[in-house]
């Protein structure tokens, strides 16, 4: 809502202490004339900041919270427990945030009492907020010799670690953790590399924290929670038919509903992760920001948990956590500095609405496979689904951003032999082919082929006579 | 679908060469990178150990390689990548060889990499087993050092120097000019970026030889050139005399009397040729020579033994030519220790475009073998099967056929089996070279063939090598010997003149045999540089291809 809407949405008691407060002339009778004269007084932008500056002294911690939130309404409770202060329990910072007029108490909306935040207010808050945050903060321009970026590597990871799983019978412990032998095997397919826990202080962030290392945990977790696997009564660890479904969804939407699940789990052991988040989402584009630095400004936002010291908060459960969900590009410098930004994605991932517009802006999503004349097929953030199709008939080489599956014999021999077609599968490559596949492929698939069913054919033959 | 670039984790570079601004981008990929791999639109650079070492010999910086990749990928370069750039470079020119009296010469580095070579590297025997001669050696393991550090992951810069050479008096004829790429090479050869030692990268037929021999002209120095074959030395022998003012009697062709002159062209397998004794004394005598430059021609296939040759003569300059980096046997980190390392490189296909060499064509025809054939193929054990189908009869009456479909073009035909190429030959009605040819009537033959004055030339496996034959614009490949992809190149370097006008390599197939598999093999290494590979099966060539 914007100020004019809360200011005529208020009742008249509200806008008279408003004016009481800035010690406004005109009449304390007419609501009209009240609104007028808050409007034009609330036109200054100077004006407006040197006030909320005001009510920011008293409540530094609310204001800063509230100014990076993105909603436009608050229950009372949420509001109290944000201005919540060691010497009083909120309502005196939300009671003088009402007499000035930046936040109007409502019962429209639910019939309950809530606040309403007005959208120019909320505009200068934030501002205000980011720019005090960054002012004094560490930055560079060519940042660190080299860097993490994982962009989607989290969720192919995922796709790897459900592959696995419908592929092995991988039997859990007692304790319902997979055994060391499969996870060993998991974490050594997967894009960005994890190797198995040794022991520990460990809980706080996931269900399976404690069995699993950090990025494995949250994979693990998140599809457990959203039910792409179960953990079978058998003591088998098996995917469900929700796996498949999690495979037709958009790039996008995937990371979009990782990042979420990322927040709502390590939330609980650091409470002020969405405004951490947030803050990072608004820095200066294509800077580069020194995690010390950032950490120093951050203040009480980052906490120690139990066994966790407050560096380690930050650093582990933060920075890397952000970085494996490509939200943040991570790396040191020549001077083993840290530095870190956040990158396109984690904009795109952060900004509401952005995904589904970035979705969109692919102009042929389909056309993103190559069938080269050396037997290797290239696949470039391709779709699961077609990604599933090329590798019935042939066997990863590499993974990546750019992943390349190698025909060969066995592979074509091994995919026949379960009932697949290549004339089939060559027209469906074709179908999302960037280029046409090469003769000679084309070629030697059918050849395989025949071979195949000439010599099965045969053993038909012998069993019959 | 692409950004201009992908890094892929083992250091692999697919680079789109359809993007915009690809011309560019790919200039600054040869400096710290190998392409390994060409089917458009893709292209393949790696990255490996030795080429960061170049690059880093050439004054690049980790993050000016980072920022290449990084300014032309939509996507991250994978971490470990990044750590091998900044690591792998990092340890260029932080280990140096330098003199320390007329015999000796000392490993000079900080203590922390002299602890790292200590840890992983077995060292020769310094000098004196006192602290101060700790790392001092004599000049006799001046290579072998080199090498073990190279193995080990440190490279060194050898400031050594070379030795002093007598000057010889040789200039351009007039007339003779470079190409702007030969030029570019030897230019970059004689920088002193490469210390002027250095392998040049150049396709068949683009005119390696002329780079030698303006090296050659530009140090005047007693010049050593080795060569694969004799063929091959009378080659080099004629193209000098022919393009350069050097007087006849400075040439000398090194032959059993072991005679030297200013210019000496030898032979990899006479040098590495041993006595019974097991001394070898051809490569004692010639290491012996101050030599100011030593030319190592194909020098990919420069014998394991040789290694040896080149390791006792590196206080001469030391300039590599070759067509491919690729050795069967892996031993790329040894030249780049003894010879040294890529100082230019040039793509077939580019110079191809640029009408310095001839476009060419695969085709790989299928014929199926005749029904006692076959029985014999499936009666046979694993090991003869290759020489059955190899050997078919069917191949013979396809080889008239693609005669046919070419009469006025001159046409080589090139096979293993001796018995074959003689029935080829017969068929035919032309003369046959192999191995037991002599020398001379070899060359008679070739010239004759390059006059014109015969058009048909069966040649065996003998024959191969660098042997500069400027009019053949069509080769039939009878049979090919298991997977070698340096032979394929060899072959179809044959073919890539650019007075022939466009070339067709065929290779005879039989179908359903292990000859498929194998061609695949072989085909890979042309399919992976660029060339079109087609299949078509043999009785089809006379109806389609008649026009």
């Amino acid at each position: 809502m914007n100020l004019a809407e809360c200011l005529s949405n208020a009742d008249i008691a509200t806008l008279r202490s408003i004016a009481d407060t800035y010690e406004l002339t005109c009449s304390r009778h007419s609501k009209l004339a009240l609104m007028q004269e808050l409007l034009y007084l609330f036109r200054s932008k100077k004006f407006l900041r040197d006030e909320l500056k005001r009510w920011k002294e008293g409540n530094p911690e609310g204001f800063l919270r509230l100014g990076l939130e993105t909603r436009g309404l608050y229950s009372a409770e949420e509001l109290t427990g944000m201005f919540r202060r060691s010497s009083s329990d909120g309502r005196p910072g939300v009671d003088d945030g009402v007499i000035r007029g930046f936040i109007f108490p409502t019962t429209r909306e639910s019939g309950r009492l809530q606040y309403c935040l007005p959208k120019e207010i909320h505009e200068v808050m934030q501002e205000e907020t980011v720019q005090v945050f960054y002012a004094v903060m560490e930055q560079s321009d060519s940042g660190p010799l080299t860097y993490q970026e994982a962009d989607y590597a989290l969720q192919r990871d995922l796709d790897l670690f459900l592959q696995y799983l419908s592929r092995h019978d991988v039997q859990l412990t007692t304790g319902g953790s997979m055994y060391k032998r499969h996870l060993e095997r998991i974490l050594q397919i997967f894009e960005v590399s994890e190797t198995p826990l040794e022991g520990g202080w460990r809980f706080g962030y996931g269900r399976r924290f404690y069995d699993y290392p950090d990025r494995f945990a949250l994979i693990y977790d998140y599809a457990y929670a959203n039910h792409l696997i179960e953990e079978g009564r058998d003591g088998l660890l098996r995917t469900t038919d929700r796996a498949e479904e999690w495979q037709m969804q958009t790039q996008a939407a995937r990371q979009k509903s990782l990042v979420q699940f990322y927040i709502s789990s390590y939330r609980r052991p650091i409470p002020r992760l969405p405004q951490i988040v947030r803050m990072m989402l608004l820095a200066p584009q294509n800077r580069w920001l020194a995690s010390d630095s950032f950490l120093d400004t951050c203040g009480e936002l980052v906490c120690e948990y139990y066994y966790d010291t407050r560096e380690s908060v930050w650093r582990l459960r933060i920075l890397n956590m952000l970085c494996y969900l490509g939200i943040i590009r991570l790396g040191e410098d020549e001077n083993q500095k840290l530095w870190f930004q956040t990158t396109k994605l984690g904009q795109q991932l952060l900004t509401k609405g952005a995904v589904a517009a970035a979705s969109e802006s692919q102009p042929d999503p389909r056309r993103v496979v190559i069938v080269q004349p050396n037997f290797e097929i290239f696949a470039a953030s391709a779709e699961p689904a077609i990604i599933a199709e090329i590798a019935a008939l042939s066997e990863l080489k590499q993974g990546g951003p750019l992943q390349v599956y190698r025909l060969t014999r066995d592979s074509v021999i091994h995919a026949l032999g379960v009932g697949k077609s290549v004339t089939k599968w060559l027209q469906y490559m074709q179908s999302c082919s960037q280029t046409p596949i090469p003769g000679n492929v084309e070629r030697t698939l059918m050849e395989w082929e025949s071979q195949f069913h000439d010599t099965s054919g045969t053993a038909t033959d012998t069993m019959s006579s | 679908m692409l950004s201009t670039l992908v890094v892929q984790s083992d250091g692999t570079i697919v680079a789109d060469s359809l993007a915009p601004h690809y011309e560019q981008t790919r200039e600054q990929l040869l400096h710290f990178s190998d392409l390994v791999f060409r089917a458009d639109p893709l292209h393949m650079y790696r990255i490996t150990s030795l080429t960061l070492w170049q690059a880093a010999a050439r004054g690049w910086s980790p993050r000016a390689v980072l920022d290449v990749l990084r300014t032309h990928s939509d996507h991250g370069i994978p971490f470990d990548v990044q750590e091998r750039i900044v690591s792998d470079m990092g340890r260029w020119g932080r280990i140096r060889l330098v003199a320390h009296d007329e015999s000796h010469f000392r490993l000079q580095a900080e203590q922390e990499d002299l602890d790292a070579i200590v840890a992983s590297c077995d060292l020769p025997k310094p000098a004196k087993r006192t602290k101060a001669w700790r790392w001092v050696f004599p000049h006799a393991v001046r290579a072998s050092l080199k090498q073990t550090l190279a193995h080990k992951g440190f490279p060194c810069v050898d400031e050594l120097g070379y030795q002093q050479a007598s000057a010889i008096s040789l200039a351009w004829n007039e007339g003779v000019s470079l190409r702007p790429y030969q030029q570019a090479a030897v230019e970059s050869f004689l920088s002193d970026e490469t210390g002027q030692s250095g392998v040049v990268v150049l396709p068949c037929g683009a005119g390696k030889t002329l780079v030698g021999i303006a090296a050659m002209v530009e140090l005047a120095v007693d010049t050593l050139i080795l060569t694969p074959s004799d063929t091959a030395g009378s080659q080099w022998r004629q193209e000098l005399l022919g393009k350069t003012t050097i007087c006849t009697g400075d040439v000398s062709v090194y032959r059993e009397t072991g005679r030297l002159g200013p210019v000496t062209i030898a032979t990899y397998p006479r040098v590495a040729s041993s006595s019974q004794s097991g001394t070898r004394r051809h490569l004692e005598a010639l290491s012996s020579h101050p030599w100011g430059l030593v030319i190592y021609d194909e020098v990919h296939m420069l014998p394991a033994p040789l290694f040896r040759l080149a390791a006792d003569m590196q206080s001469a300059r030391r300039l590599g030519l070759t067509a491919t980096l690729v050795r069967e046997d892996g031993a790329e980190t040894d030249v780049f220790s003894l010879i040294g390392p890529k100082c230019y490189e040039a793509e077939w296909k580019e110079l191809e475009r640029q009408g310095y060499l001839a476009h060419v064509r695969c085709v790989e025809v299928r014929v199926s073998m005749s029904e006692s054939e076959r029985g014999e193929y499936e009666q046979a054990d694993k090991k003869s099967r290759h020489r059955v189908a190899a050997q078919s009869r069917t191949k013979l009456s396809a080889l008239t056929d693609l005669v046919d479909l070419h009469p006025k073009d001159p046409i080589l035909v090139i096979g293993h089996y001796l018995e074959q190429l003689d029935e080829a030959a017969q068929l035919l009605n032309c003369p046959v070279i192999t191995g037991k040819t002599p020398l001379s009537e070899r060359e008679r033959l070739f010239s004759a063939f390059r006059s014109g004055a015969i058009r048909r030339l069966v040649l065996s496996r003998v024959a191969n090598m660098s042997v500069d034959i400027p009019c053949a614009s069509v080769i039939v490949q009878l049979s090919g010997l298991y997977g070698s992809r340096q032979e394929e190149a060899q072959r179809l370097g044959r073919l890539l003149r650019p007075d022939s006008g466009p070339g067709v390599f065929y290779s005879l197939v039989a179908s359903d045999s292990v000859e498929t598999e194998m061609s695949r093999h072989r085909s890979l290494f042309l399919v992976e540089q660029g060339y079109h590979y087609e299949v078509v099966d043999g009785p089809s060539i006379s109806e389609n291809h008649t026009a």
